[in-house]
């Protein structure tokens, strides 16, 4: 307990030092100003609801492209910076590494995601009539945070996998359009596959809340709600035991 | 400056970056293909090619941004500014020789697997271009490359850390994305998004095989944009790459 908190403050310390945590607030203004924007350019007869729809589809869709940095990053920039002395010294394992990271970056990206998605539903109070019900306020929010958990388990295991930075960028790209692949040739598996698409089970709940467009072609029933919640938590959980056993992340510490 | 294409390349092939590379251009080539497939549009030549430049505009500048990123950045990282100095070679032409290695390289890459896909598509789906508008095309597509990988030069000069500059490239995406939207001025701000003149030219040239009478606007607005983005990394890159040497 003692080492992951330890490592837990070593992750906070890096994003304030080297002013990553800035640029990340600027990708998540950034992310708010184009869902705010980008319903308004095509529709003009838009409502509370529909807005809130696009702003947890920005999030969910395209908040791993903006963490790519960071956290593709994230195992090559110990070998880098020869982070692992530090690690010996104080005796963390590898196993403690990978998992403070999960446990750091999925608290702090998922509450980054629910605070962005907060903001911008009180935002839009000002601009539009409220028209949509508690219960499915607070189902779009916790499918923004559960959606969050999964881009970055996803990339952490990536990271962890392929250590070079390139790749485990290039590859995490690779999977975002195999994704959108997968999506067009056999719809209905794909929409299971993974929150990253406009095909996926999630887009299709949130289009059925908000009334904004969606790809998914299945029907939209009591189980899809509970599957679009579910099943990124149970990816998640997968990508972090696949990180755990199979990382290449081995050299210098054991 | 041939030295530095020279060490460039090196590290981009003994890498393989460039197969990561082609592998990922090959997955937008398919992406296209499935956009279409899942918005129940019919399979034509003008709207694969559509969807097929606006990939390899939109979303190339994105990508590109992971390949470039470390292009500068890397020198900070890797503190190589002292060899550079022993070896008498200025930070301009780091800079150059980098933007020239990665515009040749990614470009001819890029362009090659949409002119097959061009031609290919034309073959199976008939109503291929004439030569004229193929060029015209190609000529602005050039221009659109010209732009972002100077874009991606300049912001890998302007950070210390690789990382930083890929999370910087999807800011300045989005927001170069967002002032698009604004009437007039969003045709003139960034060729590679859709509302661009760019875009508007290339859609003329696919439908009407017509080239538009401000062409030479077209092509050399992101060529001036890209130089003044490659002076501006010259002038960040010596900042930048200067605080590393002893």
């Amino acid at each position: 307990m003692n080492r992951l908190k330890k490592l837990i403050w070593f992750e906070s310390m890096f994003l304030i030092k080297t002013k990553t945590i800035i640029y990340l607030l600027g990708v998540f203004i950034t992310m708010l100003v184009l869902s705010i924007v980008f319903p308004m350019n095509f529709n003009s007869d838009i409502d509370y609801k529909m807005v809130l729809g696009s702003v947890a589809s920005v999030i969910i869709q395209f908040l791993g492209i903006g963490l790519i940095g960071l956290l593709c990053n994230l195992f090559y920039r110990d070998k880098k910076f020869s982070y692992h002395y530090w690690f010996i010294k104080h005796k963390i394992t590898i196993t403690d590494i990978v998992r403070s990271r999960f446990i750091f970056y999925n608290i702090l990206f998922s509450l980054l995601a629910g605070l962005m998605f907060i903001a911008s539903s009180i935002i839009f109070i000002f601009m539009y009539e409220v028209n949509i019900s508690f219960y499915s306020y607070l189902y779009m929010l916790v499918l923004v945070i559960l959606s969050t958990t999964y881009v970055v388990s996803l990339m952490i295991m990536i990271s962890a996998l392929v250590v070079d930075f390139v790749s485990s960028s290039g590859l995490f790209i690779l999977i975002w359009f195999t994704i959108g692949i997968i999506n067009g040739v056999t719809p209905y598996l794909g929409g299971y596959l993974s929150p990253l698409d406009a095909s996926s089970v999630q887009s299709g709940v949130i289009s059925e809340i908000s009334g904004i467009g969606s790809n998914f072609i299945a029907e939209i029933d009591i189980y899809s709600y509970l599957l679009a919640l579910l099943l990124p938590v149970i990816y998640a959980f997968v990508f972090y035991l696949i990180s755990i056993k199979f990382n290449k992340y081995k050299r210098g510490i054991n | 400056m041939k030295e530095i294409v020279y060490f460039e390349s090196k590290r981009f092939y003994k890498g393989k970056i460039y197969i990561k590379y082609i592998l990922v251009l090959l997955a937008l080539l398919l992406l296209s293909y499935a956009i279409i497939k899942i918005s129940d549009s019919t399979y034509t030549f003008k709207n694969i090619e559509l969807i097929i430049y606006e990939n390899f505009t939109s979303l190339f500048a994105l990508i590109s941004s992971i390949f470039i990123s470390t292009a500068i950045s890397k020198e900070h990282e890797d503190k190589t500014m002292n060899w550079y100095i022993s070896k008498k070679i200025k930070i301009r032409d780091v800079v150059v020789g980098k933007f020239i290695f990665y515009f040749i390289n990614l470009s001819i890459i890029s362009i090659t697997i949409f002119l097959i896909s061009f031609f290919i598509n034309g073959r199976v789906y008939g109503n291929g271009l004439t030569v004229l508008p193929t060029l015209s095309i190609i000529t602005i597509l050039v221009s659109v490359y010209f732009f972002i990988i100077s874009l991606n030069i300049f912001i890998s000069a302007t950070q210390k850390n690789s990382g930083i500059c890929i999370i910087l490239s999807f800011v300045v995406w989005i927001i170069l994305n967002i002032s698009s939207m604004l009437k007039v001025v969003g045709l003139y701000i960034a060729p590679f998004i859709i509302s661009s003149i760019q875009y508007e030219s290339f859609y003329k040239l696919l439908n009407y095989g017509e080239i538009p009478n401000n062409f030479l606007l077209i092509v050399l607005l992101p060529i001036v944009y890209g130089l003044l983005l490659l002076i501006a990394a010259v002038y960040m890159a010596k900042k930048l790459l200067n605080d590393n040497t002893i």
